[in-house]
């Protein structure tokens, strides 16, 4: 990796309000750089899951700018949208696995779509099946490759949708409560897994309530609260006043 | 996205995947059939264009020989003036007799019987005589001359055709619009369905012609399957049609076989089915994707 950082994600007074009047998320000022890991914590229903999706480009602001490896996304679309979310990885609270396919293929779909419109041969293939064999087995779930995602467990659906999202290994990786559905065994070897994408460079948006994660991973902590943002410090310092007080 | 990977969206999963299959082959099915009642129209209707107006006339009784010469004579004058005319003939006693004798109840001989004077005429296969003039002109010539029904029964038999023939090109190309149109509804349904699934494939990077990829090879298998079904039904059902031909020889007079030609131009309605039905869902999908796109 080299040492010189760049922004990954800029956001810059991102607003969003529900049905335009309800808020949701207030003058949200966030920038991530290549190879930095920041936890998101909240309450539920504090804005975690709308600030990833606004970072992965789900959503649209109504308020301010956001930045994506160098391009201002607010006005972009189509073709060049679809580019910059190539290089997102999502890992989403509710898995988002696709049902009909095996779990071999909701793990190749990023590699898939990253490949040349229309040039994808069985060589490409061949090397897409070696790099989703490998996370399979480094996930310990050789067995599950060709199930399908109604046969798999919660915590097995858990580690299908993380490979998913980290495959191509991703510039940004965003992870909404990966550790939900999994003990803390492998919550921990999840983290290890994402501490090591951000060691290749990705820079990683965890989003987490889970305080025993938190304390077991010192990474900085931004805090939403109703929609604003708390980051450095004020917001590592809120969560620990609150994590003493119970 | 190569063809031989799994189409990334789960639109065989949802009924409307399934049933698109039996709706295009009945539809095909059906406009395959309606094709070949056209063509069958069709070649009735080249027969008929082929076949010469053969109507004869029929003068009223004459009081003596003289006169039924004289008469015929003046008829046969008119008739020669008559444009498109192939051969007029009168005829003889033998013929008339020969025409009456199944009706007597004993053997007998027509000249016992007061016959009317019959002349049969011909006109060329592609001449289109006004039989209403004729019929007026000859009443001025002889008082009480009639024509017979045989030309205007072969009038009433081509407008016939002709009708048949619209009817069936009309359903042929509603069967295969109506395809077109359900393929782009249920295209539609399909988008709202998957909804999550498209988001999804957004999300990581698929652009939306990945996708319309992904519709547009859906309902090529499904319309493939849909119009190999339709068009071995329609074959097996005209193919025992030919074969009845030889067996019933009023069929074989009433249809004529199809020709080489008619078999190819069968064979290109549920080609043009499947690219209505691509062309329909490529159209439904793009500006469902358009309107969906974030």
């Amino acid at each position: 990796m080299s040492d010189e950082r760049t922004t990954v994600l800029q956001m810059r007074g991102v607003g969003l309000s529900r049905a335009g009047r309800v808020p949701l998320l207030h003058d949200v000022d966030l920038t991530l750089e290549s190879g930095s890991f920041r936890f998101l914590t909240g309450a539920t229903g504090s804005g975690k899951t709308t600030l990833l999706r606004l970072a992965s480009l789900a959503l649209r602001p109504q308020r301010g700018t956001i930045g994506l490896f160098g391009h201002e996304t607010t006005r972009l679309r189509g073709g060049a949208r679809a580019d910059l979310r190539r290089r997102i990885g999502v890992v989403f609270q509710d898995f988002r696995l696709l049902a009909h396919l095996s779990a071999f293929d909701n793990v190749a779909l990023p590699l898939r779509i990253a490949a040349p419109a229309g040039k994808q041969g069985r060589r490409d293939e061949e090397a897409i099946a070696g790099t989703v064999g490998e996370f399979f087995t480094w996930l310990g779930l050789e067995d599950a490759m060709e199930k399908k995602p109604p046969a798999l467990s919660a915590g097995e659906r858990q580690l299908v949708a993380v490979a998913r999202a980290v495959v191509a290994r991703p510039s940004l990786l965003l992870a909404d409560e990966p550790s939900a559905n999994v003990d803390g065994a492998c919550a921990d070897r999840l983290m290890t897994l994402f501490a090591q994408m951000q060691k290749l460079g990705s820079a990683v948006l965890l989003a987490t309530r889970d305080q025993a994660l938190l304390q077991r991973h010192p990474f900085p902590i931004l805090r939403l609260e109703q929609g604003r943002l708390e980051a450095g410090e004020a917001g590592a310092a809120r969560h620990r006043a609150e994590v003493a007080t119970g | 996205m190569s063809a031989w990977l799994p189409i990334e969206l789960p639109l065989d999963e949802t009924p409307l995947g399934r049933v698109l299959v039996w709706l295009l082959s009945v539809l095909l099915f059906a406009a395959i059939t309606a094709a070949a009642v056209a063509l069958a129209a069709e070649n009735r209707l080249r027969e008929l264009r082929l076949e010469p107006t053969v109507i004869t006339i029929a003068l009223p009784p004459a009081t003596d020989r003289a006169q039924a010469e004289r008469r015929t004579r003046e008829v046969l004058r008119l008739l020669d003036d008559q444009p498109g005319l192939s051969w007029a003939r009168p005829l003889s006693g033998e013929e008339l007799n020969a025409l009456v004798e199944p009706w007597m109840s004993a053997p007998a001989s027509g000249d016992d019987l007061v016959l009317p004077q019959l002349i049969d005429l011909a006109f060329d296969a592609d001449a289109a005589p006004d039989l209403s003039a004729l019929a007026a002109a000859l009443q001025d010539v002889v008082p009480g001359t009639t024509i017979g029904e045989t030309g205007a029964l072969k009038e009433t038999r081509r407008d016939i055709e002709i009708f048949v023939r619209a009817a069936a090109v009309v359903v042929c190309a509603a069967m295969l619009l109506l395809a077109a149109l359900a393929s782009g509804a249920l295209t539609r349904i399909q988008l709202r369905l998957h909804d999550d699934e498209i988001d999804l494939l957004r999300q990581m990077g698929a652009r939306d012609a990945r996708i319309l990829r992904q519709f547009r090879r859906h309902a090529l298998d499904k319309v493939l399957k849909a119009a190999f079904v339709a068009t071995t039904l329609a074959i097996g059902l005209l193919a025992a049609g030919v074969v009845a031909r030889t067996w019933w020889p009023p069929m074989a007079a009433a249809l004529p076989g199809p020709s080489p030609l008619d078999w190819a131009a069968l064979a290109l309605v549920p080609v043009l089915g499947v690219v209505l039905v691509v062309l329909a869902v490529q159209i439904a999908a793009g500006q469902g994707l358009h309107h969906s796109a974030r």
